[in-house]
């Protein structure tokens, strides 16, 4: 809404637009003020007004606000996007989407080869959440050892290795 | 213009006083003193050239010379930081992928030809012209899932994405903004809260014409019957059929093409736009609008 107000005050006055810098005579001690020509006003360029074309300037303002996930007929979308299900609001944890509809996983990377999983916006028991993506992990990479970190107060699991894959897919299976 | 300065002129030569010796002077640097030879007490004696030495006997080494050694001019190596730094560009790179994930999601209405303007009005995108970026890139990746029919403007596009973009019905087009009209059209908001005209869009760089005259990258400022060409040939190497349109309204939608010189769909350039009483000041002095037509 600040934005809007900020639009709305800004707008500078019509005259100022159009126009030309206004001559500069040189005076001279020679002469008496009183003949020469009054142009103490700046040059005004005549124009029109109109308001056909306000539905392109409106066309061109930005949604303040993201707007809702347009219903489709089947899921995934064309671009493997899956809405999160409301059967997952029943487990002891939730992991929320993020205010553009994604899942909260990333993909971090320091030091050339160090690789983690960023699972951020966890609900409920964090530590069972944390329990259940390590034994699936476990399960599709048996020979790998599995090093986590769970930060309640951040909300956020970060597990070491290149997952991020699996745990998107876990998370989606489990309809968040 | 012309007459305005004839008046002015007249109007001075009136209002000025009589001309004499009085009034007048010489432009500056009209008039050279002439140089003398140099045989005063001042002047004289070693003629300001010092006593004895290479100074005197006009034998002194070229500038930089520091009597054998590696001068300074040559033991700092060269470092080109800088070199051709101003024709470095900058394209933000996007995605077929995340195009059709912005479709998608409802971030980008598709029934209306989507710009740059469209592209950073999501927020998801941000072109910043101080860091040398010129627009967007539209990438490849993606380009099998891609399903989407739209009207796209981007700056640049490889041969795969025209492709796909061309299979689905869709059409695309390159075209360049210079630096101060993409600061306009990346926030059009806060350019129209301004009050100032809308710039004439300038023509690329030479390094940059060609890419844009040509009909195989879909520029802006190729010949359109090339274009025509170009998308058969593209559909022959791709193995795909071109799109047949049915409704008439969508057809319209996709032709809908900007102006070289326009930066915004709709609206002329040296059109003011004010937001707060919501109307379009437009200049009706010929001078004007012959600029912003050429």
């Amino acid at each position: 809404m600040s934005i809007f107000r900020n639009i709305l005050t800004k707008s500078t006055s019509q005259l100022k637009t159009f126009s030309r810098l206004s001559t500069q005579v040189r005076k001279c001690s020679n002469i008496s003020e009183s003949s020469l020509p009054d142009k103490g006003q700046d040059e005004l360029i005549d124009f029109e007004v109109s308001t056909k074309e306000m539905k392109y300037v409106e066309r061109l303002m930005p949604q303040l606000t993201v707007p809702e996930v347009p219903k489709h007929s089947s899921y995934p979308t064309p671009s493997g996007w899956v809405p999160p299900r409301e059967e997952a609001l029943s487990l002891p944890y939730q992991v929320r989407r993020t205010k553009n509809h994604m899942l909260p996983v990333y993909h971090e990377q320091t030091h050339q080869n160090r690789h983690c999983v960023h699972i951020r916006k966890v609900e409920g028991d964090i530590w069972a959440l944390e329990a259940a993506l390590k034994e699936h992990l476990q399960q599709l990479y048996p020979e790998k050892q599995l090093a986590s970190q769970v930060h309640e107060v951040a909300r956020s699991i970060r597990i070491k290795g290149h997952y991020i894959h699996d745990v998107a897919d876990f998370l989606i299976s489990k309809g968040f | 213009m012309a007459s305005g300065i004839t008046e002015k002129a007249l109007k001075l030569v009136q209002s000025l006083p009589r001309l004499s010796l009085s009034n007048i002077k010489n432009l500056p640097h009209s008039i050279k003193k002439t140089k003398r030879r140099r045989r005063d007490r001042q002047h004289g004696k070693t003629h300001g050239r010092g006593h004895k030495g290479q100074g005197q006997r006009a034998t002194l080494p070229r500038l930089g010379f520091e009597g054998n050694n590696t001068p300074f001019y040559l033991q700092i190596p060269k470092e080109p930081y800088y070199k051709d730094h101003e024709l470095r560009k900058e394209y933000v790179p996007v995605s077929l992928l995340q195009i059709q994930r912005f479709v998608d999601l409802g971030r980008l209405n598709v029934k209306e030809p989507i710009d740059l303007s469209s592209l950073c009005n999501t927020r998801l995108i941000q072109v910043k012209w101080e860091q040398k970026q010129f627009g967007v890139d539209l990438l490849d990746e993606g380009a099998d899932i891609f399903c989407a029919r739209l009207n796209i403007e981007v700056q640049k596009a490889s041969e795969l994405t025209i492709a796909a973009i061309e299979k689905n019905g869709g059409v695309i087009t390159t075209r360049y903004y210079d630096p101060h009209s993409l600061h306009a059209v990346v926030n059009p908001a806060k350019f129209f809260a301004k009050g100032v005209p809308i710039p004439r869009c300038k023509l690329p760089p030479q390094n940059e014409i060609a890419y844009y005259s040509d009909a195989k990258n879909r520029g802006y400022l190729a010949d359109p019957e090339k274009i025509l060409h170009a998308r058969v040939e593209l559909a022959q190497k791709y193995g795909y059929a071109l799109f047949e349109y049915e409704n008439e309204e969508e057809k319209e939608m996709l032709l809908t093409r900007k102006d070289p010189r326009q930066i915004f769909l709709g609206l002329a350039p040296g059109w003011v736009v004010n937001l707060k009483d919501k109307v379009i000041l437009k200049p009706k002095d010929p001078e004007f609008v012959n600029y912003y037509k050429s």
